[in-house]
């Protein structure tokens, strides 16, 4: 079976049914290629991660209203 | 009474370009869009059942995929930056808006747009324990290069400059043991957690 991009974001985000997760463990297990997405999705969610914390830090200085930074 | 230092915004294929070179002039590219498109984007929010925060995560997620356009080379300019931002902020808003429409306990949504993960709190959270418990395992040079590569989409060559490596090919050598390791780290976890089960 072809797993989907979705299908990857549902399992991280722990929205598969019992039975669909545990599916999907077993071919992870056993599917290099869907192995690499898991991972390689994981770096991108972690890279989303630390741009949205960059840009929480942006909103954060304009809320200390920093004078005329720019 | 006012004062006359209204900051002059830089053009839109200068945020362009800067978000491409990366470091300081992506730091300012980004904190450029986000001061200039906070207010109509939370104007917009406001009118729609939202709040100011709401607003702040919408505008926030809109950037990021912005900025993931444009680091993957699938962003086409037929629009201006804030044009673009806006109607992707309140798509994701409106996408927002339906999906809390949607009871929890429902099954999987298969109609879930592709790039509509925000917020939605429950699930959020997971998938930030799933990426912070597996990124952990990981040393810093480690998490660099598989950002750089991954994520921001450098080529192997602008990598090895940014880590100052020697060449192209220590890079490559240093991003598959990176990328085999941390493929291990996946499986295991896994693992782990199929045994639980």
């Amino acid at each position: 079976m072809r797993y989907s991009d979705e299908h990857i974001d549902q399992f991280i985000a722990g929205r598969l049914s019992s039975e669909d997760e545990a599916n999907f463990k077993r071919a992870v297990d056993s599917n290099e290629e869907l192995l690499l997405r898991l991972t390689e999705r994981t770096v991108r969610l972690y890279g989303q991660q630390k741009l949205r914390s960059k840009l929480r830090d942006i909103d954060n200085d304009l809320e200390g209203g920093s004078p005329n930074r720019d | 009474m006012q004062v006359a230092s209204k900051s002059i915004y830089k053009p839109d294929r200068v945020l362009i370009r800067a978000i491409k070179i990366g470091g300081i002039p992506e730091n300012d590219a980004l904190k450029q869009l986000y001061k200039q498109n906070l207010t109509p984007v939370t104007s917009f929010v406001l009118k729609n059942s939202g709040s100011e925060i709401d607003a702040k995560e919408m505008l926030q997620e809109a950037i990021i995929t912005l900025y993931e356009n444009i680091k993957s080379g699938q962003f086409e300019a037929k629009a201006k930056l804030s044009t673009y931002l806006f109607s992707v902020a309140k798509n994701k808003w409106y996408s927002q808006l339906k999906r809390k429409e949607i009871p929890t306990e429902s099954p999987v949504d298969k109609n879930t747009p592709n790039n509509g993960f925000t917020i939605l709190d429950q699930e959020s959270i997971q998938r930030n324990e799933w990426v912070i418990g597996l990124m952990n395992h990981l040393k810093n040079d480690c998490k660099e290069i598989l950002i750089y590569s991954i994520y921001q989409k450098y080529s192997m060559s602008e990598i090895a400059e940014m880590m100052n490596f020697k060449n192209e090919q220590i890079a490559r050598n240093k991003k598959s043991k990176c990328l085999g390791y941390f493929k291990k780290i996946v499986l295991d976890y896994t693992k782990a957690n199929q045994q639980i089960l």
